[in-house]
């Protein structure tokens, strides 16, 4: 038997990797997505750092009233006030503009007097794009608030009044996470999304092709005439999906770890993505393919053509990415729920990022899970994939 | 040598086949004619254990269908109706392919590939893939991964449907071929003058029963058609009998076949099961 299943798992891997179209589908798409997480990070903190130190003009009216020393603040934070002739709160309304400010007459005298100076800051926080308005209101404020502290020290010194005890509490924060759990931390959201997507996907298109396309092609009814047994076809087929659901996830991973390490501020924050998470994500991954590649061969089995199974398939997706999900989000990941089909993978990656190494009991309860959660559905599978039911039933 | 023992299979009240038998020796061409529905892909089906019988028994040298499904396919040669190939695979890989399930390997496996790419006159486009082969190139793929294990037995399903004439000579020539290096050869077709060329042996089927068996001489005498379409509307029960709805009612209908092909006489006009 071990023949026959070798000879069909050949013949459908050296069919799949000449498909140009499905190894788009199980390797390149997962790859790109690993990439772009890994690397999206790291771009959004630099477009965001860009746009906090690009000089700032803003539309102002009544920039005469202003005190001196604000519109001095306003240059360390790099903000040019430039006054605006014209309706100003229309043209920021109408997004043209990001923010203006307007100073009332009296400003000088009011911040000179000890009384509330008016300003008002006019903003629309959908003008220019996600840095455009609410960035510049940001920057604005910030501005506003060190000189708001300048003032407020220097009536204080004026009344020989120590400005510390406008601090009852000094709160120091010390963050005792090791490198390790932080690059693990931020990192685990995407990974568990990652593994998530690339093991609902990955094997999917092939698990189809080899079954429903069979049909659909008129191949089937050659291949079940030969000598070899339902169970031989059937595993054979099932080697072939699992081995390019595994593809996948290995790269997809290993690119995900590779730009993480490479691109400061990457997805795994500044310590980069330690080894040890690429290791679980993928010894917990692996057996989570499995059975996720034998429910696919399930549900493609019975399916007539290309199109039932794909649409058959789509819950499975959902059944994968939803644990995926909830384990992202949730903070509680007891040792036992690492035995959980489908969940336990993605809680075992969620203990090792907070423990900050691999835990291999966490591995390998998610491993017993999957493989167990496998052998149950394995029977189910072969029972499904007999000749008659194959050819006829669908 | 195929022997078909009293084959039964229903499909909920549809009797698909009932009670067919008939036997293809070796060396002998036997085709099965029947009209489209009448039961011959079925048949072929239980044959080569695709579908489980109800009823009856297929023996394939000497092997129970039912008992040793492994030895029968073994033993035989199929050439589905489904002019399906896998696209992505060149014809020496189809054929590389389906030799390794029946224990061929290596050096002669490959000598195995070879004759048939020399035997169906393949060497032009056998390392080609099959995506936008011809209908005619196409059939012989499938006829060759029937053919590469050398089969004692040959099971062809409409070999000759929907090719040009140049092909179908080809593939008749094949079958010719086959059967005078003593193969047996059932093949199932719709054309009368393409039957009564090459086929030995006759086996009629209407509504999932054998209607008679014999060389189309025999029948033609049985029936005193001089062409064996004629003798093949005869034993339908006439034009109006092969279009007769499945519905009809199968009162006073005769059990055609028996073992080896003893056939005779007119076939039953219902398929319902009462």
């Amino acid at each position: 038997m071990l023949r026959d299943v070798m000879n069909i798992w050949r013949k459908e891997i050296m069919d799949t990797v000449r498909d140009r179209k499905g190894m788009t589908q199980a390797i390149v798409i997962p790859l790109v997505i690993g990439i772009f997480y890994a690397s999206f990070t790291p771009m959004l903190m630099k477009a965001m750092t860009a746009r906090r130190e690009k000089p700032l003009t803003i539309p102002a009216q009544g920039v005469a009233y202003a005190d001196a020393r604000l519109l001095d603040m306003f240059g360390r934070y790099g903000i040019t006030l430039e006054e605006y002739q014209g309706d100003l709160e229309a043209v920021i309304q109408d997004a043209k503009k990001e923010s203006g400010l307007v100073f009332e007459p009296g400003f000088t005298e009011d911040v000179a007097e000890e009384r509330p100076a008016m300003a008002r800051l006019l903003t629309n926080s959908t003008a220019g794009g996600i840095f455009g308005g609410g960035f510049s209101d940001t920057r604005l404020q910030l501005a506003v608030g060190a000189y708001n502290q300048m003032v407020v020290a220097e009536r204080m010194a004026a009344r020989e009044v120590d400005p510390s005890i406008l601090v009852p509490v000094a709160l120091n924060t010390e963050d005792l996470a090791t490198p390790e759990q932080r690059g693990a931390f931020f990192a685990s959201f995407y990974l568990t999304i990652l593994v998530a997507v690339t093991v609902a996907q990955g094997g999917l298109f092939v698990a189809i092709d080899v079954t429903a396309g069979e049909k659909e092609r008129g191949t089937l009814e050659s291949l079940l005439v030969t000598p070899a047994s339902d169970m031989a076809v059937f595993l054979g087929k099932l080697g072939a999906v699992f081995t390019i659901s595994v593809i996948p996830l290995v790269l997809t991973l290993t690119a995900f770890w590779a730009v993480s390490n490479l691109m400061p501020q990457g997805a795994a924050g500044s310590e980069g993505l330690p080894g040890f998470v690429l290791a679980g994500s993928l010894l917990t991954g692996i057996p989570l393919a499995l059975v996720v590649s034998v429910a696919q061969m399930m549900i493609s089995v019975r399916a007539r053509t290309f199109r039932d199974a794909q649409s058959g398939a789509t819950p499975l997706i959902f059944a994968v990415m939803i644990p995926g999900f909830v384990a992202a989000f949730s903070q509680a990941k007891a040792l036992w729920a690492c035995l959980i089909p489908v969940y336990g993978p993605f809680a075992a990656l969620g203990r090792m990022a907070q423990a900050g190494g691999l835990q291999w009991d966490a591995v390998a309860l998610s491993a017993v899970g999957s493989v167990i959660a496998a052998a149950v559905v394995l029977p189910v599978a072969v029972k499904m994939f007999t000749r008659e039911t194959l050819l006829y039933r669908s | 040598m195929i022997e078909v023992r009293d084959l039964v299979k229903h499909y909920g009240e549809v009797r698909a086949v009932d009670g067919v038998s008939f036997h293809c020796p070796d060396g002998h061409i036997t085709g099965l004619l029947g009209p489209n529905g009448a039961g011959k892909t079925t048949t072929l089906r239980m044959i080569c254990g695709l579908i489980r019988p109800m009823q009856g028994t297929v023996i394939v040298d000497g092997n129970d269908v039912g008992r040793n499904p492994a030895a029968v396919r073994r033993a035989l040669g199929v050439q589905t109706d489904s002019s399906g190939t896998y696209p992505r695979l060149t014809p020496r890989e189809h054929f590389t392919y389906f030799g390794g399930f029946y224990g061929l390997s290596g050096s002669d496996l490959d000598a195995r590939v070879q004759a048939v790419i020399d035997m169906l006159g393949m060497g032009q486009f056998a390392d080609r893939r099959t995506q936008g082969f011809s209908r005619g190139q196409r059939q012989k793929v499938i006829l060759g991964r029937a053919l590469v294990h050398d089969p004692k037995n040959v099971i062809m399903d409409e070999p000759t449907s929907g090719l040009d004439v140049m092909a179908v000579r080809e593939t008749r020539d094949v079958i010719r071929m086959l059967r005078d290096r003593g193969h047996c050869v059932l093949f199932t077709t719709h054309y009368m003058d393409e039957a009564a060329k090459l086929c030995d042996r006759v086996a009629i089927i209407i509504r999932g029963r054998i209607a008679a068996v014999g060389s189309p001489a025999e029948l033609m005498g049985k029936t005193g058609r001089d062409s064996l379409e004629d003798a093949f509307v005869a034993l339908a029960g006439g034009a109006q009998g092969l279009l007769v709805s499945e519905y009809a009612n199968a009162d006073g209908n005769a059990h055609g076949g028996g073992n080896s092909g003893s056939g005779n006489g007119l076939s039953s006009t219902g398929r319902r099961v009462r």
